[in-house]
């Protein structure tokens, strides 16, 4: 008894648990993007509301842009000698399409940065 | 103690990363190639991953998820004083894998390729005809 009370009180000694989160550039809003109009709004209008893009790719004459805001959750534990640790990350992103007079062309949206999830590595955080 | 004293030489550990999701085989199958546009992508997928330009004003756009998972074993053992003798075994797999969508220069989808996005990315720039 005395054996199994102290494998319990080193265990419970030696357990240790953490959680952290992170995330990467200013959060994108929605509320933003209805500003923009395909075929009317213009990569200098872009600019002056979003800001300088993170990522610009040249499509010939014509450009795409890149802007995004990542979030992410860190858990792990660690059981004396057994460590588990899992990160999920999860993107707002948004890319803006122009044509080669700098008009927009197309947009699209994916807002998933508040989707990032606590979880152990066993667990399934697939839900999409 | 025995606890304590094995900690210090070996090491157990199961990590997992996952970055994003990639989109279901069903979302990208709707898209069928000769009908859908890059609009209906985009409105069905969402923002892509990366873009890159493709010949004769074509456009490829890529959207996937990372997973990575590691098992990893540590062993330390001390030979004499000052001297460590580490082995590490991991058994690591980086995958971002994912759909890429081929786009004409009218934005209308031509082709679709699944797998890991770095290699449909190579293979598209290397090989023209692959998107075809």
């Amino acid at each position: 008894m005395r054996t199994l009370f102290a494998a319990l009180c080193l265990a419970l000694g030696c357990a240790s648990c953490f959680l952290a989160r992170d995330s990467t550039n200013e959060p994108l809003s929605r509320r933003d993007l209805s500003k923009f109009v395909v075929g009317e709004s213009t990569a200098k209008d872009v600019a002056a509301s979003m800001g300088a893009p993170n990522e610009v790719v040249q499509l010939g004459r014509r450009s795409a842009w890149r802007y995004d805001h990542s979030h992410g959750k860190v858990a792990g534990l660690t059981l004396i000698v057994v460590t588990f640790v899992n990160r999920d990350t999860r993107t707002d992103r948004v890319w803006f399409f122009f044509d080669e007079d700098d008009r927009l062309s197309h947009m699209g949206s994916s807002f998933e940065a508040d989707d990032a999830g606590w979880a152990m590595p066993w667990q399934d955080l697939s839900e999409r | 103690m025995l606890g304590a004293g094995c900690a210090s030489c070996v090491q157990l550990d199961w990590s997992r990363e996952r970055v994003d999701l990639r989109p279901t085989d069903e979302e990208v199958h709707a898209l069928v190639a000769g009908t859908a546009t890059m609009e209906d992508a985009l409105r069905r997928l969402g923002a892509p991953l990366e873009a890159w330009q493709l010949p004769k004003d074509g456009v490829a756009l890529a959207w996937g998820g990372l997973e990575q998972e590691e098992l990893g074993v540590s062993v330390s053992l001390p030979l004499q004083r000052g001297v460590d003798a580490r082995f590490d075994y991991s058994d690591a797999q980086a995958l971002v894998r994912g759909h890429v969508l081929f786009f004409d220069g009218a934005g209308t989808l031509v082709a679709t390729g699944e797998g890991l996005l770095d290699d449909l990315r190579k293979e598209s720039e290397r090989r023209p005809s692959f998107v075809e």
